[in-house]
C-alpha cells in the first residue's frame, strides 16, 4: 500500500484499477533539416490534420457546452492566417518547423500569461494543447485514449481535447500529475462529475494497481489495505445515499420531524434557471432576478420586451408565488443605456430602488410590466436595496398609479428585499407599507460587516454566518408582521438551515440545484431542538463558532450533510 | 486607388471585455473586410483580424482602445466595428 498526495480537483470518490495512457513512441523522432518548401508543407499538413482531428471530436463525442467552447478555440487559432503567418515567415527565415510552431507559440504564451483576467491565462492552457497537437501530428504521434473497460485515468497532463475524446462512461476518475483547481480540465470533470487529483507522482503507479481517489482531499492510495477500502466505500455510499434521498423529496413538501413545514422555492436568473426550477419542482419562485433583461440593451427595456420573460415564470408556477425583483444595479455595474457620473463607492451609493426611483422610466416600465404579464395573478413586486421607508412609499404610489392607467383592478404585493441593516432594524415599522419581507443575506452580510467580500484584504471577515449576521436575520423574523423568507445564499447552506428554522423562518428560496438537498436537511430536523440551538447561536462570538455548534448538533444526531 | 484611414477611439463596456465569445465575434467581423485593421490599447497593437493577437492584448471592460481602418473599404469597417462594439455586451446574454 502506497499513500500519494496530489491536489483536489474535481470532488468525488473513485475506486478502480489504474489505465495509464502513455504516448505512443513518435514515428519520426526527428525532422530532418529540409528546404523551407517541404517545411511549410509540413505545417500545413500538421494544421489540416489537427483541424480534422478537432472537427471529427466535435462531430462525434456528445460535448458540453465548456468542450465545445474550448475546441471552438481551439479551431479558431489554428484558422488564424495572421498568426500561422508569423509562424511561416520564422520557417523562411531558417527555423525548423518544430522551432517556428513552439517559438509563435510561446509568445502568445507568455502574452498571456501576463493578463489580469483569469480566462485569458486559461487561454494559455489551450494554446499549448494546439501547440502539442500540431507537433505531434508533424512527427507522427499518435495517442491512445480508448479504455477496453472502465477504470481510473493516470496521465502525466490531460488536455481539454484528450478529456473530449475520452468515453466518460468508463471513466471512474482522473489523476494526472499536471493541472490546476482552475485547468479546464477541471471543469469539465466537475461538469460530468468524475472526481480528479492532479500533481500526483504517477510513476508511483502501475497499470493495473488497485487505486481509492478522493477528490475533496487529494489523496491518491495505491493498492490500499480493505480497510482503507471499506472506509471509501462507505464515504462513496454516503455520498450516493444522499444524492439518491434528495431525490425523493421531488415534489415532496418539506416537513421537520415534528411536522413543521417549511416551503423551497427557487432563485430564478435566466431561461436555464426557470427551466432547472421547473424540473425539481420548485414551490415557486423566491427571488427573479431580471437584470439580464437589461444588460445589453442601448434603451430603457420596454413593458412589451421585459413581459416575455415575466410571462412564461407566471406561467410556469401557477398557484405558486413569483417574487419579481425590480432592477438592482449600481455604479459599479450599469446597462449600456445608463449613465451618471462615478461614484467613489458604488456600494453605498445609488443602487437598487434608490437608482429606479430616480430613473422613474426603468421602474414604470417594470411595473407596467408585472401588471400587464401578471397571467396567473401569481406574480408579486419586490424592492432592493429598501433602506427608508418613504422608498416603499413611492413606489407604491407609482405602482397604484400604473395599475389605474392600464386598468388593472388587482395589484400584486408588493414587498422589500431586506439587505440593509436599516431595513433590518427598522421591519416592524416597514410592516405598514411591505406585504412580504425576503431576506437577502449575501449583501445584508456584507453592510452589517462593513467587509467586501471581493476585497481581499478585508474578505477575512465577510462569513454569512457571523452572529452578527444572525442576530440581524433573527430580528427580522421575531419584529415582522408580515410573512418572511430569505433569498440569500446563507438559505442554502447545511450549517445554517437549522438556525433558520430555529429563528422560525417559513420560506427559504435557494438555486435550482439545491432545492431538493434542502429539503431533504429541513426534513431530518426537530424544530424544538433548531430553536435551541439558534438561540445559542446568537450568543456565540464569531462565525467559527456558530458553524461548530450546528456540526457538532448534525454529528450528535447522526444527520450527514 | 487610394487607401484610406479611418480611426476612432472608444471605451470597452461590455462585461467581458474582447475575451471569449466577445472576441470571437469581434475577431469574425473584421475578416469581413479588406481593410488591415489594427487595434491600440496602451502603446500595444494587434491586428484585429487574429484572434491570438486580439486576445493577447488583454482588452478588458472599461479599457480605453483605438481602432484604426486602412484600406477600400475602411470607412465601412469602421462604422460597423463601431457599432459592433457598442453593441457587445448584447453577445453576453
Amino acid at each position: 500500500m502506497k499513500k500519494l498526495k496530489g491536489l483536489p480537483i474535481s470532488p468525488g470518490y473513485a475506486s478502480g484499477f489504474a489505465f495509464i495512457l502513455k504516448s505512443e513512441q513518435p514515428v519520426n523522432k526527428k525532422i530532418l533539416k529540409t528546404s523551407a518548401e517541404d517545411q511549410l508543407a509540413l505545417l500545413e499538413k500538421a494544421i489540416s490534420m489537427s483541424k480534422t482531428q478537432i472537427d471529427e471530436v466535435m462531430q462525434n463525442a456528445s460535448l458540453s457546452k465548456t468542450e465545445l467552447d474550448i475546441l471552438n478555440f481551439q479551431k479558431e487559432a489554428l484558422e488564424d492566417e495572421s498568426f500561422i503567418d508569423g509562424i511561416k515567415q520564422k520557417i523562411v527565415k531558417g527555423f525548423s518547423v518544430e522551432e517556428a510552431i513552439k517559438s509563435s507559440f510561446e509568445e502568445a504564451i507568455e502574452q498571456l500569461k501576463k493578463a489580469k483576467s483569469e480566462y485569458l491565462r486559461e487561454r494559455v492552457e489551450d494554446l499549448r494543447d494546439i501547440m502539442n497537437r500540431l507537433l505531434d501530428n508533424i512527427f507522427g504521434k499518435r495517442e491512445s485514449l480508448s479504455l477496453n473497460e472502465k477504470g481510473i485515468i493516470i496521465k502525466d497532463l490531460l488536455t481539454p481535447s484528450d478529456f473530449a475524446v475520452l468515453d466518460k462512461e468508463k471513466v471512474l476518475g482522473i489523476v494526472t500529475r499536471e493541472g490546476g483547481s482552475t485547468s479546464h480540465v477541471a471543469i469539465m470533470a466537475k461538469e460530468r462529475g468524475i472526481p480528479m487529483v492532479s500533481g500526483v507522482d504517477i510513476k508511483k503507479i502501475n497499470s493495473g494497481d488497485f487505486l481509492v481517489v478522493d477528490g475533496y482531499t487529494g489523496a491518491v492510495v495505491v493498492n490500499p489495505s480493505q480497510q482503507i477500502i471499506d472506509e471509501y466505500k462507505s464515504k462513496a455510499e454516503i455520498e450516493r445515499v444522499l444524492s439518491v434521498e434528495a431525490k425523493k423529496f421531488l415534489g415532496v413538501k418539506a416537513m421537520t420531524v415534528d411536522g413543521y413545514y417549511i416551503k423551497v422555492e427557487a432563485n430564478v436568473g435566466n431561461e436555464e434557471d426557470l427551466k432547472a426550477s421547473a424540473g425539481v419542482k420548485a414551490e415557486g419562485i423566491g427571488l427573479l432576478r431580471t437584470e439580464f433583461l437589461y444588460f445589453g440593451k442601448q434603451h430603457v427595456p420596454t413593458s412589451d420586451e421585459l413581459s416575455v420573460f415575466l410571462k412564461r415564470a407566471s406561467e410556469t408556477f401557477p398557484g405558486e408565488e413569483v417574487i419579481v425583483r425590480t432592477l438592482d444595479v449600481g455604479g459599479d455595474k450599469l446597462p449600456p443605456f445608463m449613465k451618471f457620473e462615478k461614484e467613489t463607492n458604488p456600494f453605498l451609493g445609488l443602487r437598487g430602488i434608490r437608482l429606479t426611483l430616480r430613473f422613474k422610466k426603468i421602474l414604470k416600465e417594470q411595473l407596467n410590466s408585472i401588471l400587464t404579464s401578471n397571467v396567473n395573478g401569481n406574480l408579486k413586486i419586490m424592492l432592493p436595496m429598501v433602506s427608508d421607508y418613504d422608498e416603499v412609499v413611492k413606489a407604491r404610489r407609482l405602482l397604484k398609479q400604473i395599475a389605474k392607467e392600464t386598468n388593472q383592478s388587482k395589484v400584486p404585493e408588493l414587498g422589500i428585499m431586506v439587505e440593509t441593516p436599516a431595513a433590518a432594524i427598522m421591519v416592524d415599522v416597514l410592516s405598514e407599507v411591505s406585504d412580504f419581507f425576503s431576506i437577502g443575506t449575501n449583501d445584508l452580510t456584507q453592510y452589517v460587516l462593513a467587509a467586501d467580500r471581493e476585497n481581499k484584504n478585508v474578505a477575512y471577515l465577510y462569513d454569512d454566518m457571523h452572529p452578527a449576521v444572525l442576530r440581524n436575520i433573527n430580528e427580522v423574523i421575531k419584529a415582522s408582521k408580515k410573512p418572511v423568507g430569505i433569498c440569500g445564499e446563507l438559505a442554502s447552506k447545511p450549517l445554517a438551515i437549522p438556525l433558520l428554522v430555529g429563528m422560525g423562518i417559513t420560506r427559504l428560496s435557494v438555486n435550482p440545484p439545491s432545492v431538493l438537498p434542502v429539503k431533504m436537511l429541513i426534513s431530518k430536523i426537530k424544530k424544538e431542538e433548531a430553536e435551541d440551538l439558534a438561540s445559542r447561536a446568537l450568543h456565540m462570538k464569531s462565525a467559527e463558532q456558530t458553524k461548530k455548534l450546528v456540526a457538532d448538533y448534525y454529528k450528535k444526531k447522526g444527520i450527514k450533510f | 486607388m487610394q487607401s484610406k484611414t479611418y480611426k476612432f477611439k472608444t471605451t470597452l463596456k461590455n462585461a467581458l471585455g474582447l475575451h471569449a465569445r466577445p472576441a470571437s465575434i469581434f475577431v469574425e467581423s473584421a475578416k469581413k473586410f479588406k481593410s488591415n485593421i489594427t487595434i491600440k490599447k496602451d502603446g500595444k497593437q494587434a491586428n484585429a483580424k487574429s484572434i491570438i493577437e486580439v486576445l493577447s492584448l488583454g482588452v478588458e471592460k472599461g479599457d480605453e482602445i483605438e481602432i484604426i481602418c486602412e484600406g477600400d473599404d475602411a470607412k465601412q469597417a469602421s462604422e460597423y466595428i463601431k457599432d459592433l462594439i457598442e453593441n457587445l455586451s448584447k453577445l453576453e446574454e
